[in-house]
């Protein structure tokens, strides 16, 4: 098992009342997985995601990551868990501009203690196994769309995490850019990762072993 | 990771052109007005610090109560006997010694006359003050009555490259010889002289009178010494030894470090060329207001600009920056384009010293690489700046949620542009001070320059007299003068109307001291009415015709008959008590004999014995030619070189430290005006950018563009005028404080704060106005389509 959601609950108030962004949420995931979280807008699907990934706490509930109880980490703790296990991808990419891609995948690992030597060999590794060591030098604005998502995901892969959280990876790219990805994704789950990933694409959610629908909140 | 930040920190500095050039140009201009008055500052305070022994050295000054003179009580003159009494009888007292500032008329080897500066001074000199000696001894020289000390510049003027110790040089037509070379005074000495000869052909010293009050008296006191317990013990020693029942003053001695001399003010006879403390703070607060602003716009846009950046931060923090490791990167950033400012600044520095040299009247060098401890201090500075308008910034960024940045959250947090726009408040208030300081500055200048003297100061050459022959022969140089076709009148006098600087006490014969008056008193020829147009009220002019006018004619001014209680009419044949019984024979009309800093006094006027000014009156046509003429009939009287200067210069000179004080506010509101709306600028920038989608809605809805633009322009139009508003009452205190040194001033208008008014409104519309057009012609599809 990696993680596990017990009677999780997230809200706002506003203007008096309370308003339920998660709503009584129970869910597990084993190693291996590729879920895919779907739901009309407003339903709390990247809510879950961010909830998951650590970037966003929760009001009630439990969460276990890996045995370890979230809801009871310090801040600190809680980041370096989801550094060393969790990989983020971005439906608008948020490669960063002024970097190369070369050093947009290298990122990760400068906040980690890495030595150089390593850190090219690891980010060596990743642009050729996606087939982009000819981009390495090239900017962000130089590059398509499913290029861009490319080097997002070797950058979330870098640090070899457990688990990919993916927030509409494909919602910016055209259909055949978006298949791509959707392959690669799942090769990357057939060598183990496990995925986490919301779409609004019914296509794109056949690609998982398992589908969780949202709505207002709760799982349906 | 240093080098992910600097190539990230380089890469977003040249993709951001506009923002990089108003940050490093804004703090390099902060920088720039920073060191040029960093090394005012260290000049001025390094005065007489290079004497070994200038913490034990002193002066003694006193105070005469009752002897008003120039606006002040204080005198540096002190009688001759002081400094061997002193220290004879306090044990406290080590050396002291007493000198006399003269200049001097030079024969030099070549044969030419040079006029330098020098001291006469007792043999003890040396003793208190200890510049370097070249050759000679210093305890010894000046013991010989005919002994001199150059300095070595002086010595090679005199000699060239020949040994000067034992020759023999002419000083005044006397011979000295010369006892002793010393090195050249550093620039930082408070009084600068070119030689120290004896002191023992002084007549005034000689005299070694305690009620004649001509000289400067230093110590140097024993170690651990309180100056207080040294000036308690003065008055029994004048007790003992001034006690003269018709001595007319009470006066107080007291200490002064040798380290105060440079700085202190308000002293009558004091020592030349003088620092000014006031000046010297205005500057150094200056400093730290130019490079506040510049700062402040440095955090200004940054913070403006994180949400462009709020992206990375985010990014970062997913892929696992701590809140340190984002703070470290933009306190890193700023440090970097504080550096690179460094560097402008040092290049602008070094271009604009020259100015700066003029404006501040020193000759101050910038050379870092031999000041290590300035570069150092330099260096510390950027890091000051760097991390104080880093840190604002730094921490706002690194304290952004990465969820809500990812999620597409602008952070846009109300309390921040709170904080932004007090700062642009504060910036836009500090310039605005300085705006309306400089242009009442301005008005008072000109009003002094325009203002009824009651004397003319146009077309009148000013020449001095310092040879005793020429004295003598003064009426014929002035026959020869006046023969000339462009010379309409020649006068000699004692004191220039600009300045009458003698006093002393009348009384109006009825020998009761109580109506004993304090006057001023200059000595003039017949012609100095006419030469000076000065307006006769009543009485007549000195006159050739009657031979008394010579012994006991005076001319009094209004005040003096309004003083001793007569009107214009009835003083003509009054007479009063002054060496003698002295008539009055004309009054004249009020005229300004100091400047405007201080009230017309009363004044008496009679004929001179012997005078040391000449004043023509020289008609504008072929000035260069006439000029020509004066020097060379000049020169045929006295080997002293021919100086002459015109009164309406001198009369300027008054004013000089008016004048920089006006010139210093004015570059400096400039560049404090300049920093802010360069800093209003970026931010109009960046915050239309954040507004793209606010625009393009607007515009969608059917707003017009007019609108569009009241809508950007209409905050910071507002954020401005209320530092307008208020930068008016301060400013009204800091002008009201400054007005209140002169007895003759203008009164504050509104005119001036209606133009400053209208200024800041042009100003803001122009700054941002350009920003709120590209804005406000934008297609709103494009706007609305980067979402």
């Amino acid at each position: 098992m990696l993680l596990e959601i017990k009677d999780l609950f997230k809200w706002v108030n506003s203007g008096g009342n309370r308003i339920f962004l998660l709503n009584d949420i129970e869910l597990t995931v084993n190693e291996g997985d590729f879920i895919s979280i779907m739901g009309p807008s407003g339903s709390g699907k990247t809510t879950l995601l961010n909830v998951i990934g650590m970037l966003d706490d929760f009001n009630e509930g439990e969460y276990n990551f890996l045995h370890e109880p979230v809801h009871t980490l310090k801040e600190k703790y809680r980041a370096n868990l989801y550094k060393e296990y969790i990989g983020f991808v971005f439906q608008s990419y948020h490669l960063i501009d002024e970097l190369t891609v070369y050093e947009n995948i290298e990122t990760p690992l400068l906040y980690k203690k890495c030595s150089s030597a390593e850190r090219k060999a690891m980010v060596a590794d990743m642009l050729d196994r996606f087939n982009i060591v000819g981009k390495k030098d090239l900017f962000p604005a130089q590059l398509s769309g499913g290029q861009q998502q490319l080097v997002g995901i070797a950058r979330a892969l870098i640090t070899n995490p457990k688990l990919i959280l993916a927030d509409e990876p494909t919602g910016n790219l055209n259909s055949k850019q978006g298949e791509e990805i959707m392959n690669l994704f799942k090769q990357l789950n057939d060598e183990g990762v496990t995925i986490i990933q919301v779409t609004h694409s019914e296509k794109n959610a056949t690609y998982g072993s398992r589908i969780i629908n949202l709505l207002d909140g709760r799982i349906v | 990771m240093l080098r992910n930040y600097f190539k990230i920190a380089w890469r977003n500095l040249f993709k951001q052109k506009l923002y990089a050039f108003i940050n490093i140009g804004g703090l390099a201009i902060g920088l720039t007005c920073f060191m040029l008055i960093s090394l005012y500052a260290i000049h001025e305070f390094s005065y007489d610090k290079h004497f070994e022994n200038h913490e034990n050295v002193h002066r003694v000054i006193q105070q005469q109560k009752g002897n008003e003179f120039l606006n002040s009580d204080f005198f540096a003159s002190m009688p001759a006997p002081l400094a061997k009494t002193m220290k004879a009888e306090f044990p406290e007292v080590i050396e002291a010694t007493t000198f006399n500032i003269r200049t001097a008329l030079i024969k030099t080897n070549g044969q030419d006359h040079i006029e330098e500066s020098g001291l006469m001074a007792e043999p003890s000199f040396f003793n208190v003050f200890t510049p370097e000696f070249i050759s000679g001894n210093p305890t010894t020289a000046l013991q010989k009555p005919n002994g001199i000390v150059l300095t070595q510049s002086l010595s090679e003027k005199i000699f060239g490259v020949t040994e000067a110790l034992g020759q023999l040089v002419k000083l005044d037509n006397q011979n000295y010889e010369v006892t002793g070379v010393m090195a050249d005074l550093p620039d930082n000495v408070t009084f600068r002289y070119d030689f120290v000869r004896s002191i023992e052909k002084d007549q005034e010293y000689l005299r070694q009178k305690w009620t004649n009050n001509s000289l400067n008296v230093f110590m140097v006191l024993a170690d651990g010494v309180n100056p207080k317990v040294l000036e308690s013990k003065f008055p029994a020693l004048l007790e003992k030894y001034q006690y003269d029942p018709s001595y007319p003053f009470k006066n107080k001695y007291f200490v002064e470090p040798l380290t105060d001399v440079h700085f202190s003010a308000n002293i009558n006879f004091d020592l030349p060329k003088k620092g000014n403390k006031t000046f010297l703070y205005l500057l150094v607060f200056i400093a730290c207001v130019t490079l506040l602003l510049a700062s402040i716009n440095y955090m200004n846009l940054s913070v403006a600009r994180s949400v462009k950046r709020s992206v990375e931060v985010g990014l970062r923090k997913v892929v696992g920056a701590r809140k340190e490791q984002i703070l470290q990167q933009f306190l890193g950033e700023s440090i970097l384009f504080t550096f690179l400012s460094l560097i402008l600044a040092l290049a602008l520095c070094s271009m604009l010293l020259p100015i700066f040299n003029e404006l501040v009247e020193r000759d101050l060098k910038f050379d870092l690489f031999t000041d290590v401890i300035y570069l150092f201090g330099l260096i510390a500075l950027v890091f000051l700046v760097g991390v104080v308008s880093g840190s604002y910034p730094a921490l706002f960024i690194a304290s952004l949620k990465p969820s809500q940045i990812l999620k597409g959250k602008r952070p846009i947090g109300t309390s921040r542009f709170h904080l932004q726009k007090i700062l642009i408040t504060g910036q836009y208030m500090a310039s605005f001070i300085l705006v309306i300081g400089g242009i009442i500055v301005f008005q008072q200048m000109q009003f002094i320059q325009n203002k009824k003297l009651g004397y003319t100061k146009d077309h009148i050459v000013i020449i001095p007299m310092k040879d005793w022959k020429l004295r003598q022969e003064i009426n014929t140089l002035k026959n020869i003068w006046e023969s000339h076709t462009n010379i309409i009148k020649v006068s000699s006098m004692s004191n220039l109307p600009t300045s009458i600087q003698s006093s002393t006490i009348i009384n109006d014969n009825d020998d009761n001291s109580e109506n004993d008056l304090a006057i001023y008193h200059t000595r003039v020829d017949y012609n100095y009415l006419n030469v000076f147009d000065i307006e006769l009220l009543a009485g007549r002019n000195f006159s050739e015709d009657f031979g008394t006018d010579k012994e006991e004619g005076y001319i009094i001014n209004e005040t003096a008959a309004k003083a001793l209680g007569w009107t214009p009419e009835e003083a003509i044949g009054k007479q009063f008590t002054h060496s003698g019984t002295e008539t009055v024979i004309g009054v004249v009309k009020d005229f300004h004999m100091h400047s405007m800093h201080m009230n017309i006094e009363p004044l008496m006027i009679s004929m001179a014995k012997w005078t040391n000014k000449i004043a023509v009156k020289v008609s504008p046509e072929d000035l260069s030619e006439t000029l020509t003429f004066l020097g060379d009939s000049y020169s045929d009287f006295t080997p002293y070189p021919f100086e002459y200067q015109f009164l309406d210069d001198q009369f300027d000179a008054m004013y000089k430290s008016d004048f920089r004080l006006g010139k210093i506010i004015s570059y400096f509101s400039l560049i404090a005006l300049f920093l802010a709306s360069f800093g209003l600028f970026g931010l109009a920038a960046v915050i239309t950018e954040q507004k793209t989608k606010e625009i393009g809605v607007r515009k969608v809805l059917g707003a017009s563009e007019l609108r569009i633009m009241v809508l950007l322009t209409g905050n910071f139009l507002k954020t401005v005028f209320i530092a307008f508003l208020l930068a008016i009452p301060v400013s009204w205190i800091f002008i009201q404080q400054w007005l209140g040194d002169f007895v003759y001033r203008i009164s504050i208008g509104w005119e001036v704060y209606l133009a400053t008014g209208i200024g800041a409104v042009m100003i803001t519309f122009f700054t941002v106005g350009y920003q709120a057009i590209k804005g406000a012609i934008t297609n709103p599809i494009k706007s609305l389509k980067t979402e």
